[in-house]
């Protein structure tokens, strides 16, 4: 119970404010102690719903969702934050149900990309996204996938 | 692949996420969402 209502909060602050929360504010929005939370988060994080920083423990990534600065910010009316990968830039559009714009670069030139979400289509349809591990993989190093 | 398609993998993906009874997808339930969307092979293959 505590770990569905954790992971929710969790959601629900990178959708409003585009970056994690703490642990405090996480325990404020679930009336719960903070070493509640931190086991609720380590729970989440074994149960693949969440990925923690393996050395401090902190959320590092909550797919779509990613704490730190990656190369796929997005903005979503007036929030921004950062996604995990171009499927997840793309995710963040599918889960806080808006129009994003999403600042990259080609991977192979460094050319500066820009592609939108808006009514649902994305523009410019042309691009071609690579994906670098098999499926099968994902979870060996979710840091590189 | 297309954007097309990875936008049209996000939707089935992460759709639900702000869900409360978001739950993890069972890996039978994804080899059905790759199949639909045409993404077959040793690249999107659990076996």
């Amino acid at each position: 119970m505590d770990d569905a209502r954790v992971r929710l909060a969790l959601y629900r602050h990178f959708a409003v404010t585009g970056a994690a929360p703490t642990r405090a504010e996480l325990a404020a929005a679930c009336e719960l102690g903070e070493p509640d939370v931190s086991a609720a988060l380590e729970r989440l994080d074994q149960g693949r719903a969440v990925v923690l920083d393996p050395r401090t423990r902190d959320v590092w990534m909550a797919m779509p969702f990613s704490a730190v600065p990656t190369d796929y910010r997005v903005h979503w009316g007036h929030v921004a934050g950062y996604a995990n990968c171009a499927w997840d830039a793309l995710g963040i559009a599918a889960a806080v149900g808006r129009d994003v714009t999403i600042t990259t670069h080609d991977p192979l030139t460094r050319e500066p990309l820009e592609v939108r979400v808006r009514d649902g289509q994305v523009v410019p349809d042309t691009l071609v996204v690579h994906f670098a591990v098999p499926a099968a993989h994902w979870w060996q190093d979710i840091g590189f996938t | 692949m297309p954007i097309s398609v990875t936008w049209a993998l996000a939707r089935a993906w992460y759709a639900d996420r702000l869900s409360p009874e978001w739950r993890r997808p069972s890996r039978d339930e994804v080899v059905a969402l790759f199949t639909r969307l045409g993404l077959t092979g040793p690249a999107w293959s659990f076996a």
